[in-house]
């Protein structure tokens, strides 16, 4: 025997049901240009009678007892998750190591007529070369002094904007540790919502949301193990130790090496290995520690090889003073970052040492100076080939960094592209689920009029 | 693929950045007129516009150079025509004084008139050129020639200027004014001695002594350093110069006049060849005055003295020499000019190429690069319309 109040309780649940999932797909459309947020797809199922167990009423057997929201889906894809994070990694350290380079680019200036390094360089070699011709010319001396000079000068002004950008980069490292700190903070305070929300039967989907901007987040600027635990929080695994989890968070910390430069470490513990890291901190302490080292050092090679090679000559000429001295050096200093024609020489251009047996007319000592721009004395090319190498190298670094950083780009586009297919809000279907649950619900009203009218029937027109 | 409406607008501000991205970098060539801008536009053709740049900028300094060096070289070639046409009047005046019927008072006078001559010929000599002598050697700065009691002083040296015109090639500018006009008294060693041997010994020139060692100080003992040593010796300099061509010491007398040279320790000179046994200069290595001013010089004394024999003979003679050396010095002169002149304008075309190969590489296409400009300019305007279209209808706008 069927009671007619069966169809009234279906009916009931499948108003609710509906008005439930209506309800998501509000949330659904409210959120459809938030970032992070996963659209959600309530889940319904068809409830029956329990197969085993309990004792089943005869009037029960075979029949369905409506529907209900069994539960609320993020529509997520962990694999792509896994995939953008990966990538964007990788793009982020050749987005960041690119900037790097197009920085040490602006600074070196080249190709650029006015102001790069070889253009200077040339003016200093014809100026000897001009001094051979005139070497008992005061103006011929005066503009080697100055030409000089000024190459030294670009030279420490050059070598004093990579320490410049070094030390912008050491500064970057303190703000990215605390971006860092910033997103364990935030991860541990969701993680503790979610233990408290979850076991009270509270929908955790929004919070995995936030959850997993800020994992990608941090993803970008450090490569971190992510576990995703049962009950829905997310521990944070670097180098061993747990940065955040759902009991306990520990931040990064500095500290200062030697030359005065921040190091990254554990809170209260040792340093961390950035040998297999990638992302944006590693790029910045790569940059901090390797590349731009590295055309620092190219720079001092260049000084201090032409230092030496250009005072052996100097010193074996003598001055236009009477009596003809010996020339002293003409460049002091201890590399790119101090290199300077003598005070001595700017003060007395006389001093410059053109003359190769002392009379005043000879040039040759000038001219051997001249002539080391075509001689290996640059640890083995000559000064215009190794700076053009240093140039070129620069360049073809830095198309590298380009070239990876835009293919990441792209790879990651793509990737989000299936991330949004999977888990973006398409307003077309949403609109279309909210016709289904209308109707639906539409129906599930007139059911319950049909019911109230076989009641009514049954109740006031029997007599 | 579900494709959700965020798709589309990102992909479409995607699209239209790029879009913008390429137009920035055209309209950054045009307004530049360059298509490199930072190495890591092209490093390679980077690389090349480098070097071209380099080379032009060498260039220019050669041309410089060889501009320069042909000038000097044509004042040198001007003097020494007007050296050649001094030196054949006075050849005229010798003719005459040979010529037996004139009287002693007649060669006085003609005597006068060479003087005169030698006096223009010393001018010549003591040609400069932007404040610099250079017939002088070296001592560009010291008034080479000079009449002092008659007599002719040299206070030049034998070196010569040198000039670089090509990556290398250093070419000879000057003619030292000892090789033509006037070269007192001169001595020279032997060739291939080892100076390093004689370290320490010490020999004497008009009385001052000179030690062989390492004057110059660049660490080894050779025949420069006693050059060195010799020409800037304040008690030397004035009387004698030195000189080397790598293999030999040459020691000058800035007058006609002999310098002594006395062994202090050893038998330096005896063993270089410079003095004999006997403690005299030997004459195989030895020479006395010549050039020019002195041959014009014997001329004026010996019209003085009456000497007619030596003017017909060793006079004229010698006049004749000097007339040949003079043509062969200008013809010497003239080729270095060419030379200069050839690399003149052989570095034009060098540079014209260069800088047609630098353009090349560096400049923009104008026409080609507007195309693209226009090219991009439409593709940007038919994205902006296709995403106007695929932004706007959603279900809801049907839904009414």
């Amino acid at each position: 025997m069927r009671t007619i109040f069966l169809g009234l309780e279906i009916a009931r649940k499948a108003l609710q049901t509906h008005q439930a999932a209506m309800n998501v797909t509000a949330h659904n459309i409210a959120n459809a240009n938030t970032v992070g947020y996963t659209r959600q797809v309530p889940h319904l199922v068809q409830e029956t009678v329990p197969l085993s167990g309990l004792f089943v009423p005869p009037h029960l057997k075979n029949v369905g007892l409506g529907v209900d929201v069994d539960a609320i889906q993020r529509m997520r894809d962990r694999f792509i998750d896994l995939q953008i994070r990966q990538e964007s990694r990788t793009g982020a350290y050749w987005n960041a190591i690119d900037k790097g380079l197009e920085q040490i680019e602006v600074i070196f200036g080249e190709p650029n007529e006015e102001s790069g390094l070889s253009q200077i360089f040339d003016r200093f070699w014809n100026t000897w070369q001009e001094l051979a011709k005139n070497p008992e010319s005061q103006a011929s001396r005066v503009l080697v002094a100055e030409t000089g000079n000024l190459l030294a000068q670009a030279l420490n002004h050059t070598y004093r904007q990579l320490e410049v950008q070094r030390w912008e980069l050491n500064e970057k490292v303190a703000i990215k540790v605390q971006e860092v700190n910033n997103y364990i903070q935030q991860i541990y305070d969701l993680n503790q919502q979610i233990v408290r929300v979850a076991p009270a039967g509270g929908n955790i989907n929004d919070y995995k949301d936030q959850l997993d901007v800020l994992v990608d987040n941090l993803s970008k600027v450090l490569q971190v193990q992510v576990k995703e635990n049962d009950n829905g929080t997310y521990t944070i695994v670097l180098q061993g130790r747990i940065l955040a989890s759902d009991r306990e968070r520990s931040f990064l910390a500095l500290d200062v090496d030697a030359s005065g430069m921040n190091r990254v470490t554990l809170e209260n513990g040792p340093v961390v290995d950035f040998t297999y890291q990638n992302g944006e901190l590693k790029a910045i302490l790569d940059l901090r520690d390797t590349i731009v080292p590295k055309y620092q050092e190219a720079l001092d090679t260049l000084a201090r090889d032409l230092q030496k090679a250009v005072n052996a000559v100097h010193r074996r000429g003598f001055t236009l003073e009477e009596p003809p001295e010996h020339g002293g050096d003409f460049f002091v200093g201890s590399g790119a970052k101090d290199l300077a024609v003598n005070p001595e020489i700017l003060a007395n251009p006389m001093k410059i040492a053109a003359s190769l047996s002392g009379a005043p007319g000879d040039g040759e000592n000038a001219l051997a100076i001249a002539q080391l721009r075509g001689k290996p004395i640059i640890s083995g090319s000559n000064p215009d080939d190794y700076y053009r190498g240093v140039i070129s190298r620069l360049g073809v670094e830095r198309e590298e960094a380009q070239r990876i950083a835009k293919n990441q780009d792209l790879l990651v586009q793509q990737l989000e592209n299936r991330r949004e297919s999977v888990s973006g809000v398409s307003l077309d279907e949403e609109m279309t689920n909210l016709i289904r649950y209308q109707y639906a619900y539409q129906a599930a009203s007139i059911l319950v009029r049909t019911i109230d009218e076989m009641l009514d029937t049954v109740v006031n027109r029997i007599k | 693929m579900r494709v959700t409406h965020r798709m589309i607008t990102t992909q479409v501000m995607t699209n239209l950045n790029s879009i913008t991205a390429r137009l920035l970098r055209v309209q950054d060539m045009l307004s530049s007129g360059k298509t490199l801008r930072r190495p890591s536009d092209d490093p390679v053709k980077l690389n090349h516009v480098l070097l071209l740049r380099t080379s032009i900028r060498k260039l220019e300094q050669y041309t410089q150079n060889a501009e320069d060096g042909a000038s000097w070289l044509n004042l040198t070639d001007t003097s020494l025509n007007q050296a050649t046409t001094l030196l054949q009047k006075i050849r005229t005046l010798a003719i005459q004084g040979a010529n037996g019927t004139l009287t002693p008072e007649d060669r006085m006078m003609l005597a006068t008139e060479v003087e005169k001559y030698l006096e223009e010929l010393i001018g010549v000599g003591n040609t400069s050129y932007a404040g610099r002598y250079i017939f002088a050697g070296t001592e560009t700065l010291t008034v080479p020639f000079a009449l002092q009691d008659g007599r002719i002083v040299y206070r030049g040296n034998g070196d010569t200027v040198r000039r670089e015109i090509e990556e290398g090639a250093i070419v000879e500018l000057s003619v030292p004014g000892d090789e033509v006009f006037f070269r007192g008294f001169e001595a020279w060693s032997n060739e291939g001695i080892d100076v390093a041997a004689y370290q320490g010994e010490r020999f004497r020139i008009n009385g001052v002594e000179v030690p062989v060692s390492d004057h110059n100080g660049d660490g080894s003992v050779t025949f420069e350093d006693l050059v060195y040593f010799v020409n800037t010796h304040s008690a030397l300099k004035d009387s004698v110069y030195a000189f080397t061509d790598g293999k030999r010491l040459f020691l000058r007398s800035r007058t006609e006049d002999a310098f002594t040279l006395e062994e202090v320790s050893g038998s330096v000179l005896e063993e270089w060849g410079l003095l004999g046994s006997s403690g005299e200069i030997p004459a195989t290595n030895s020479r006395g005055a010549s050039g020019i001013l002195k041959v014009v010089r014997d001329l004026a004394e010996h019209l003085r003295g009456n000497e007619v024999a030596r003017i017909s003979g060793e006079d004229l003679a010698r006049i004749d020499e000097a007339l040949d050396l003079l043509l062969k010095v200008r013809a010497e002169v003239g080729a270095r000019t060419l030379r200069m002149e050839n690399a003149v304008s052989r570095f034009g075309e060098f540079t014209l190429n260069f800088k047609k190969l630098l353009s090349l590489d560096e400049d923009i296409d104008v026409a080609e690069v507007v195309v693209q400009l226009q090219e991009h300019q439409s593709v940007y305007q038919m994205a902006l319309a296709a995403a106007a279209r695929l932004l706007q209808p959603t279900l809801l706008d049907f839904l009414r």
